[in-house]
């Protein structure tokens, strides 16, 4: 809600992962109001707001979350349609979360090329359940060429760095091309349709008078 | 359609029924007044009742009528619950019950009944009905659900008896006993139908607004029912609060029902919003900054727009316009399966779309692709695992392949030898028997065709349409094939406007469409066949009785109000911008073209309906002769038309495809 607006730039952040792996805690953990609701139980979605200031610029970042992703092989590329930018997690502890990941990943690659995103690996404090190998998830990252941060929501341990690179990200993304980095925007800019529709109209007067 | 995210875990009829007072001003949540039971302690559920029961101020927008209207929850799992929730306007109090299972006949009726009880009955009576209903034996699917209490003894006056039939959600929706489908049927426009139909299919964020928190909670749910057998499978709302409004920001595909109370006050800002299909139901508009039915294959496109133009009788004939849509699109899906058993299956998507016709290919490859859809990626993975158990589904999609035959599809060699060995074995011999397949036509049609000498020289037979009718046209045994074979074959829709008044419109129908187009009369003789005449009310409209006496049963009714339809040449008023200022919207046209609304350039800076020409309304246009029915057999030539139609290998004139000449 915002009639007036107190930010440069508004990005929407999706995060993805199974459930458990602590997509919510991250999400409190950087988030600005720790005490909101959550909603992800009643209605399946939620998102937690935060602005930031990068290199002089306010930018007001929501991030979204929605209920059951684990149920799909693929997530597809429909739902990454609006977003700027997505925050890929899994838990070191757990390989199957992991492999959900690397599909994900990989539909976002073959499909969604605008996006942008970054490789989470959280609970990194829970070092002697661990079976993801940081220095593998690292490999993987590369051979993606995506942004890979190991997190501890628990102990607080990167998650602002891991959030403000996505972020970066995204800005960099819409300076260097505004048009595919906000495609809403640039679709809905009002100016450059209205010719279009201003000859559609023509034709139709010809066609029907 | 929804079913694939019900609950699994249901163990009671509801999980909690709750009366309740309006919000005070300035309040988020309705005041709780009952609770039952009153040891169901998640409060986070009994809070969402208290969001969703009162979106808004109701009173606000109805002082009259009762309201009958859903919303839906989804847990962690994405699993779904329904809120049922009846309006009293009087008493500005809603009573609510929230279950597992979607199965709105019953607990409208129970909402209903128990209204009653609340107005003259003592307290402890509705503790005493509530308690027995909560306790009542979950029917199996088909069955009645009986329920029946009554005290008449001194100080208590009540008596609640009912039975409804428990609603099989496999099956088709029925006008007749969907008050959803009705009620979507009844508010929107067929090319608005058409139009969320396509934008559905391709998954966009679709937002519809309305006053009447009825009528917009029933469109949510029907839409999502014209998916069938695939299931939306992203965020689902049929009714959003006032306090959760933001979420109509939200980056994902969805389905959202926001009252139009809730989108005035908001004030949001459009560019926030994102790109997004508004579907007004009170103005009859549809604003999108898409062009969805564009990139649907054309002959999908003209099916529809030949479909539902005309009126729908009381039975599943309306729902199955979407299913044969569905079919056409996605009917083939088991030429993608591969593998030499059901155990080492898969889907190859090159292979399922090579194997589409031309004019396919990009739209279901743009689907499973760069617009990949989650429900087709549902469905294909549900259906392989179904295989691969060793399962045959037989669902109604299932039956209306059989049936449809996928006319016209490339001949698969043997690329199905699994499927169609497990196949055979399932799908209804009955209906086999009962009338050739277009497959069985196609192959005296291909005997004929030896015989032929009258141009079409390719050989082996081609399965091109055109020419095949052409071929057929040339037998002299015309009258030996059932009409209605031949129809499926016939691209039929490309010859109709659905802005012309054409009395030749049974040319969209086959005789399998016929046989459901009853007349009223006859709707109303055939429903009131009671199964049961013990239970008297079996059939009385559940839908909205009130106190001051109940409805009509609703199939004595007469058929909804016929949808507005256009007449040639109107259409050009209805592009007058009038001062509307959505300019970065685009607006539905009655001719199918996405026309700006707008002269202005200036970009809104927030969405706020108070300015009423934000959604600039179509003129209203004529409505339609009653006597120009879709099987008006007043016409005096329904089937036999057809194989004689001359229009089938004749262009269509030019006038009358006006759509098509704005591409």
């Amino acid at each position: 809600m915002a009639g007036t607006r107190d930010y440069d730039h508004l990005f929407k952040l999706l995060i993805i992962g199974d459930s458990g792996v602590g997509k919510s805690s991250l999400l409190l953990r950087f988030a600005d109001n720790t005490f909101s609701e959550n909603y992800i139980t009643t209605i399946g979605v939620d998102f937690k707001i935060r602005t930031m200031d990068i290199n002089g610029q306010r930018v007001k970042l929501q991030i979204w979350d929605t209920a059951g992703q684990e149920r799909f092989r693929t997530i597809t590329s429909t739902y990454y349609r609006g977003t700027h930018g997505v925050v890929v997690v899994y838990d070191v502890t757990n390989g199957e979360s992991f492999g959900n990941v690397k599909r994900w990943l990989q539909e976002i690659e073959n499909n969604c090329d605008s996006v942008q995103k970054v490789l989470v690996g959280n609970k990194c404090e829970e070092n002697e359940r661990r079976v993801v190998l940081e220095s593998d998830a690292r490999n993987y990252a590369q051979s993606m060429n995506i942004s890979f941060f190991e997190t501890s929501a628990k102990e607080d341990k990167n998650v602002e760095p891991m959030f403000t690179c996505i972020t970066s990200l995204v800005l960099t993304a819409k300076l260097a091309n505004p048009q595919s980095a906000s495609k809403d925007q640039s679709r809905t800019g009002g100016v450059s349709l209205k010719d279009n529709s201003g000859s559609t109209n023509q034709k139709k007067k010809c066609k029907c008078g | 359609m929804t079913y694939g995210r019900y609950r699994a875990d249901v163990a009671t009829l509801y999980d909690v029924f709750c009366e309740l007072d309006a919000p005070k001003p300035g309040e988020k949540l309705a005041i709780l007044r009952l609770q039952y039971p009153d040891d169901f302690h998640d409060p986070a559920i009994v809070k969402s009742v208290q969001q969703f029961a009162f979106p808004c101020q109701l009173r606000e927008v109805e002082v009259d009528a009762v309201q009958l209207f859903s919303f839906v929850l989804t847990d962690s799992n994405s699993k779904f619950s329904f809120g049922f929730c009846r309006y009293t306007p009087r008493t500005d109090t809603c009573i609510c019950f929230l279950s597992g299972f979607f199965w709105p006949n019953v607990f409208f009726k129970a909402l209903n009944d128990i209204s009653l009880v609340i107005g003259s009955a003592q307290r402890e009576d509705v503790e005493s009905v509530l308690t027995k209903f909560y306790h009542t034996d979950i029917p199996n699917i088909d069955e009645y659900l009986r329920f029946a209490d009554s005290n008449q003894t001194d100080g208590h006056n009540y008596r609640v008896v009912f039975a409804e039939k428990i609603p099989d959600h496999t099956r088709l929706p029925t006008l007749g006993s969907d008050k959803f489908f009705l009620e979507f049927y009844n508010a929107i426009d067929p090319r608005q139908m058409l139009a969320i139909f396509a934008s559905l299919l391709k998954e966009r964020r679709i937002l519809f607004t309305g006053r009447k928190v009825g009528s917009l909670s029933s469109c949510l749910h029907a839409v999502s029912m014209l998916l069938y057998p695939m299931c939306w499978q992203s965020v689902f709302i049929t009714i959003l609060p006032e306090s959760l409004v933001d979420m109509v920001m939200a980056p994902m595909p969805y389905l959202i029902g926001v009252p139009k109370t809730v989108l005035e006050n908001a004030r949001l800002n459009i560019r926030d919003i994102g790109e997004v299909v508004i579907v007004d139901i009170d103005e009859k508009t549809l604003t999108s900054p898409f062009d969805d039915v564009a990139a649907m294959p054309q002959e999908v496109v003209n099916f529809l727009k030949a479909q539902l133009r005309s009126q729908s009788a009381m039975d599943d004939t309306f729902a199955k316009h979407f299913l044969r849509a569905m079919v056409m699109l996605f009917g083939d899906y088991t030429s993608g399966f591969t593998g030499d058993t059901p155990e080492t299956l898969v889907f190859s998507k090159e292979r399922f779309v090579v194997q589409q016709k031309p004019s396919y290919q990009a739209y279901v490859s743009s689907l499973l692709g760069a617009d990949g859809v989650q429900y087709l990626e549902r469905f294909i993975h549900d259906r392989l695992e179904l295989y691969k158990d060793g399962h045959v589904p037989g669902d109604q999609f299932e039956i209306e392949i059989e049936q449809m035959d996928l006319k016209n599809r490339p001949v698969k060699e043997n690329a199905n030898d699994v499927i169609g060995a497990l196949k055979t074995s399932g799908i209804q011999i009955a209906n086999r028997l009962q009338k050739l397949t277009p497959r069985e036509i196609r192959k005296a049609a291909a005997r004929k065709k030896a015989h032929n000498q009258n141009g079409f020289e390719q050989s082996p037979m081609s399965f091109d349409n055109l020419q095949w009718d052409a071929t057929f046209q040339k037998s002299d045994e015309n009258e030996g094939f059932p009409v209605e074979t031949r129809m499926d074959n016939v691209p039929v829709a490309n010859l109709i406007d659905l802005d012309e008044p054409s009395t030749s419109s049974a040319s969209g129908l086959t005789s399998v469409d016929e046989q459901y187009f009853l007349r009223p009369s006859e709707l109303a003789t055939n429903n009131r066949k009671s199964p049961s005449g013990a239970i008297g009310n079996v059939f009385a409209d559940p839908f909205a009785t009130s106190p001051e006496g109940s409805a009509p049963p609703l199939p004595s009714r007469p058929p909804p109000p016929l949808h507005p339809r256009m007449i040639p040449g109107s259409s050009v008023q209805s592009i007058s911008p009038s001062g509307s200022s959505a300019p970065h919207l685009l607006h539905f046209q009655q001719s199918h073209q996405w026309a700006q609304v707008s002269q202005v350039g200036s970009v809104p800076s927030a969405m706020n309906p108070s300015a009423p020409d934000w959604y600039a309304p179509p003129p209203l246009p004529p409505r339609r002769p009653a006597s120009v029915g879709p099987s008006s057999t007043s016409s005096g030539q329904p089937a036999t038309a057809f194989a004689t139609s001359s229009a089938i290998r004749v262009p269509p004139p030019p006038v009358r495809s006006k759509w098509e000449t704005f591409e």
